[in-house]
């Protein structure tokens, strides 16, 4: 914008110096000499070469060498990136002699590199704050002139319609797919706007002459806004139920989940029913659940002895001592012999909930570790460490337990 | 018996009644959706029918999981009833641990991309220090919550994976109860998340600008049931 | 509005579960009422024609809703009839409030002699789940349990089998000393 028709000698050397830049930052992206990469992975090996160049220090590298720092990628495919790059001036010879071969790497592409990297993950919003911010530096800058303000200006005029065109061509005819993928375009559109408005009041207020500069910028970014709007209200349209999470960042889900607080949470859940916890408990199921208790009960755990010496029983559950009661039943059931049958005293008790007490008045006087009494099946089988109770089984009840008694 | 089934089901030969039962039992009282398949209810269109219009009769509607399932959900004008009774069974609590877990066993796989479809089920687990390390609900609470969550089939315990389930103790994914949205419920279901976790967002701004619009449908439609009990439901 | 008063019963049940309204005030159609033993309330439970109820799940095969811990808390809830239900030949609702002690004391006796601690977890454990779903009444600051109103979804064939299992169970412990 300074230089007229008339080119002079620094400026000629100056546009090669650019131009020389240009080729070297646009390497990277260069398939083969002379047309673009579609490849990613280019990039990937781009960027492995330029790293072993800054590992390698002042004496460069070969191609061979690079081609070794670069394992395990395909030797070839590095020779093809080398040739490329070497090329476009991103990697040249130390020394410019024919039979030279180690090489050095310009700083440029790797910094052109990162930077599309960085574009292409973020959506460039990083950088357009850089530059907004860089802006508004220039312009409050006590030795600003008013081109400074006026080239600052039309800069963003230029961006935001640059952006606005490409949201607005978006969201006219493209699929939820497409609009999707530029959905980072739409994120952090306030924090660009009210950027943008600031440097605007700046230079307004600096520079009243600029109005009608101004005046298009105001333009740029209420189109941009606009645009933004209706991308929005469109990807949201086509997006329907299969895309619309996809379109935040996970690094915005992330905030979200560790930063808001309960009610924030529950009330994405406000207008929503859920049904009640309605588990089925059937019958057949208690029945299962309670004698399967009672078999896991002699199986897996040891003699079943709540007063044994290592599981004290907890007063609130039994009381204090029931030894003098139960050793009444036990008397009382036996009379003057030393054993009686179970069905017999089940018979007498009279009534099935009485006999149900009663068999567990008798299986607790057989635990008791005070009362020398037992109950034993007929199958043989003791109510004890090594035995398997069973409820169904005829039992006899009778004093004196060996083990216990003594 | 019941005068609500026998006026629904009066129309009814014995054997489609007892299958529309049969199939009412299966979904209203079943874990997971039912293939669809398996009951004649909801393999034949005529006696599927049936089926909806006895659920709708009770609040309730017929749910198409997937392309061969079926489940049974809250009708969308329902939910907006009880929703604004506040009659639920979850607590506060409760539902903010659910959300937390949609967030990092649906939302986040459905921004990386390794998830599609519309569904509020996921294999994606969500861990327990997710959950009480790196949140701001009060950390004593959550388990109790999960433990009710559970009980409503609304989260359950991601099968253990290798080490990482012995290392840092259960994981969760959402559980069964969640196939019982409906295609509605689950569209606004993503809405609401996006308005909470980006408010200030056009797309949150889009969304708040479609709603007056969307609103009243529901209704609308429910004020027709004979019209709109059977079809509409329906969704894929 | 526009919404059938029966199927927003039927709903708010399957969304909070039984619900406990004032006696003179809902009638829902096919809806059981359950008169709490003061008359103070009533609760709403839906009537399921018999071959929509929930055991049509094991004639299809299909699992019903997952319960944490399913053993004991059915154990629990046995040893809850076994307290609460204390005229087994009648109905099983209302019943009769029990010490959370006795059905701990029942439970003992039919899980055998775990460490005391785990099986007090266990016990709570399954009581709370119990509550959550209306299968009983637990109020945790007196310790007492009744029985949910989700019991009166048993139907009279199914209660007779849980008479034998009432008679097959100890008795509570405490309640006969």
């Amino acid at each position: 914008m300074t230089a007229g028709p008339e080119l002079t000698l620094d400026q000629l050397a100056g546009d090669a110096a650019v131009e020389r830049l240009y080729r070297q930052v646009f390497a990277v992206l260069a398939r083969e000499s002379g047309a673009m990469i579609s490849d990613l992975e280019l990039l990937d090996v781009d960027e492995a070469i330029l790293d072993a160049f800054a590992d390698a220090g002042r004496d460069g590298l070969t191609v061979d060498q690079a081609v070794a720092a670069c394992r395990p990628i395909d030797p070839g495919l590095i020779h093809r990136r080398f040739e490329v790059l070497r090329d476009y001036g991103a990697i040249s010879k130390v020394v410019d002699r024919p039979n030279e071969r180690f090489h050095r790497a310009a700083f440029a592409p790797y910094v052109m590199l990162l930077f599309l990297r960085r574009l292409a993950e973020q959506g460039g919003q990083a950088e357009l704050h850089q530059l907004l911010t860089l802006e508004h530096v220039s312009v409050t800058a006590p030795d600003a002139e008013p081109e400074t303000g006026q080239t600052t200006i039309s800069r963003l005029t230029r961006i935001f319609r640059h952006l606005g065109n490409e949201l607005a061509i978006l969201a006219a005819g493209s699929t939820a797919e497409q609009l999707g993928d530029h959905a980072q375009l739409l994120w952090g559109n306030k924090g660009l706007i009210s950027q943008a408005e600031e440097v605007h009041t700046v230079v307004l207020n600096r520079w009243p002459q600029l109005d009608r500069e101004c005046t298009a910028l105001r333009v740029a970014l209420a189109a941009y806004g606009d645009a933004v709007e209706k991308a929005a209200g469109r990807l949201i349209e086509r997006a329907g139920t299969t895309r619309a999470l996809g379109l935040l960042s996970v690094e915005t889900w992330l905030s979200f989940a560790r930063t808001a607080n309960e009610d924030d949470l529950a009330g994405v859940l406000d207008t929503f029913v859920f049904d009640a916890p309605a588990p089925w408990f059937s019958p057949n199921l208690l029945t299962e659940a309670v004698e399967s208790g009672r078999g896991a009960n002699t199986v897996r755990q040891p003699p079943p002895r709540p007063e044994g010496p290592a599981a004290p029983p907890p007063d609130d559950v039994r009381p204090a001592d029931d030894a003098a009661s139960l050793r009444e039943t036990a008397e009382r059931l036996l009379g003057d012999g030393d054993a009686v049958a179970v069905s017999d005293v089940l018979d007498d008790a009279g009534d099935w909930l009485a006999a149900r007490r009663l068999l567990a008045d008798l299986t607790a006087i057989h635990h008791h570790p005070d009362l020398a009494y037992e109950l034993t099946w007929s199958d043989g089988l003791h109510v004890d460490p090594g035995g398997s109770p069973s409820w169904v089984s005829d039992g006899t009840f009778r004093r004196g337990r060996t083990e216990d008694a003594a | 018996m019941s005068a609500v089934f026998d006026s629904a089901l009066a129309e009814l030969n014995e054997r489609h009644r007892d299958e529309v039962l049969a199939a009412f039992a299966a979904l209203e009282h079943g874990r997971e959706p039912v293939p669809e398949a398996q009951l004649l209810a909801l393999r034949d269109a005529t006696v599927r029918r049936d089926l909806q219009r006895l659920l709708y009769r009770l609040g309730r509607t017929l749910v198409r999981v997937g392309s061969t399932h079926w489940t049974s959900g809250f009708r969308d004008d329902v939910v907006a009833r009880l929703a604004a009774e506040g009659a639920t069974a979850q607590s506060r609590i409760d539902r903010a641990v659910l959300v937390l877990v949609l967030v990092h066993s649906v939302a986040i796989p459905r921004s990386q991309g390794l998830v599609s479809g519309d569904s509020w089920t996921s294999a994606h687990p969500t861990s327990v220090d997710e959950l009480t390390r790196y949140t701001q609900l009060p950390r004593g609470e959550i388990r109790p919550a999960l433990q009710r969550l559970r009980a409503a089939g609304l989260v359950q315990i991601a099968p253990p994976r290798g080490r990482s389930a012995v290392t840092d103790g259960p994981a969760y994914l959402p559980g069964p109860a969640l196939h019982r949205l409906t295609k509605a419920a689950r569209e606004r279901l993503e809405h609401e998340l996006i308005l909470a976790a980006a408010p200030d967002s056009p797309l949150a701004a889009a969304i708040r600008a479609r709603r007056p619009a969307a609103a009243p449908a529901p209704v609308a439609a429910a004020a027709d049931p004979a019209t709109s009990t059977t079809e509409r439901n329906e969704d894929t | 509005m526009s919404i059938d008063d029966t199927a927003l019963w039927w709903a708010r049940h399957r969304a909070a579960g039984p619900e406990r309204v004032p006696p003179a005030s809902a009638h829902p159609t096919g809806m059981i009422r359950l008169v709490e033993p003061d008359a103070s309330a009533v609760w709403l439970l839906p009537e399921l024609p018999d071959n929509a109820r929930p055991d049509v799940l094991d004639e299809l095969g299909l699992p019903g809703i997952a319960v944490d811990q399913p053993n004991d808390t059915a154990r629990v809830l046995a040893a809850c009839l076994r307290c609460c239900w204390n005229e087994p030949t009648g109905p099983v609702w209302p019943a009769v409030p029990a010490p959370f002690d006795h059905v701990i004391g029942v439970f003992r006796a039919i899980t055998g002699s775990r460490d005391e601690r785990a099986l007090h977890a266990a016990a709570m454990g399954a009581v709370r789940r119990l509550a959550g779903a209306g299968w009983v009444l637990f109020d945790e600051d007196t310790r007492v349990v009744r029985l949910g109103p989700r019991v009166a979804s048993w139907s009279a064939a199914e209660l007779s089998t849980l008479r034998e299992l009432w008679r097959s169970l100890p008795a509570p412990p405490a309640g006969g000393a």
